[in-house]
């Protein structure tokens, strides 16, 4: 009896160890996932605050960006505006007085015309689009100057010295349509 | 005993006195040995026997103290094995608390992991606002050197356009008229002019000569 009582005995100890080591295993499991929870948390906290970092940007983003869409988008829609009736005045011109005027940038930025071109149409009856074309330039001083004609117009150099002493703008450009005509219909 | 002998020879005779002399002989034979016994007893063999006795004692003693010792070991064994259970019932307890313990931790932790996975989605969401706000801020830059432009060659260019246009002509036109026709006003020298033209009637150039009609030659 007493070997049975002293198996028992050993079967006994043997459990609590095999308890000890449970739950120390337990333990150490327990250890671990309160270290990852705590990690877990701690990468929660750092997203939240990008987030917030973000949503700041996003709306300090926003609200620039609504000013200045709305001043941008006014400005735009005047200039649009303003262009519109520009070109419509420029059409007008261009098909019913038949004249088209072109400014010919230079080498650097346009200055108010470096020089000008001016195209004539409607010149001839039987054919209305062909182009007559006088170029002139601007000094600084303001002094016109001109370029070519196409097609060459022999009184062209005497206009110039009357356009010269006049700067009467109007009148040489009546003038030179004048001529053009005479070519053209005669 | 050579007279139980000659007894035995001469049994035939007289059995009853042979019985009882039989019987006589054995009587005597005991009370021999009862002396013998007695004188035994009182010799030397008593010290033996004291001291068997005391060996007996001894032993009875020893088997008494052994006893005592062996029941003191069962006894504490008893409250060993009682502690001993109760320590394993602690630790069953224990065991069981600290599974209870990793459950919730276990649950905590899956509720941790779906917040991080929410917020992950979140900066996602945010980060994708974000890229959309910076394209809407590369197109509101485009529009931006689109105004620009407009602003500064554009517009002064189609403005410089206008006034040669009007210095030529001293035309200012009327635009919300029907599309074939030429509304505006000449303003001369001394003279407004209306002009009201279809050109649908004319050809081209015999408008252009109308137009220009305006523009004196004389310098």
């Amino acid at each position: 009896m007493c070997l049975k009582k002293c198996k028992d005995d050993e079967m006994l100890f043997e459990t609590i160890q095999t308890f000890k080591i449970d739950l120390e295993q337990k333990n150490s499991s327990l250890k671990e996932k309160q270290h990852d929870i705590s990690e877990v948390i701690s990468e929660i906290q750092q997203k939240e605050m990008q987030k917030d970092e973000i949503i700041q940007k996003i709306e300090k983003l926003k609200e620039e960006q609504a000013k200045r869409k709305e001043l941008i988008v006014s400005q735009n829609k005047a200039n649009k505006d303003r262009l519109r009736n520009l070109q419509k005045a420029r059409l007008v011109f261009q098909d019913h007085l038949g004249m088209e005027i072109r400014t010919i940038l230079g080498k650097t930025q346009l200055v108010k015309g470096e020089k000008l071109q001016f195209v004539f149409r409607n010149i001839n009856p039987s054919d209305q689009e062909s182009a007559y074309v006088v170029t002139l330039g601007i000094k600084e001083d303001g002094a016109y100057q001109i370029v070519s004609s196409d097609p060459v117009l022999e009184c062209l150099p005497a206009l110039e010295s009357r356009l010269q002493e006049t700067n009467n703008l109007p009148a040489f450009l009546a003038n030179v349509r004048k001529e053009f005509i005479s070519q053209a219909r005669s | 005993m050579s007279v139980a002998f000659t007894g035995m020879k001469k049994e035939n005779v007289d059995a009853s006195g042979a019985t009882t002399m039989a019987q006589g002989h054995k009587f005597q034979d005991l009370e021999e040995m009862g002396e013998a016994l007695l004188e035994y007893v009182n010799s030397t063999q008593t010290d033996k026997l004291a001291l068997m006795k005391a060996e007996h004692q001894a032993l009875f003693d020893q088997h008494v103290e052994t006893k005592k010792i062996v029941t003191q070991i069962l006894k504490e064994e008893a409250q060993i094995e009682e502690s001993v259970g109760q320590r394993l019932l602690d630790m069953e307890e224990e065991k069981q608390q600290r599974d209870r313990e990793l459950e919730g931790l276990e649950q905590q932790l899956r509720q941790c992991m779906a917040k991080s996975q929410i917020t992950d989605s979140e900066l996602q969401f945010l980060k994708g606002e974000l890229e959309s706000l910076r394209n809407a801020e590369d197109q509101l830059e485009t529009l931006q050197s689109e105004v620009d432009e407009d602003t500064t060659e554009v517009i002064p260019s189609a403005v410089y356009v206008a006034q040669v246009y009007y210095l030529i002509t001293k035309i200012k036109w009327e635009y919300e008229t029907p599309p074939n026709i030429l509304k505006g006003v000449h303003y001369g020298t001394d003279l407004a002019t209306p002009i009201n033209i279809d050109t649908t009637a004319r050809s081209r150039s015999n408008v252009s000569d109308q137009l220009w009609g305006f523009v004196s030659t004389e310098w």
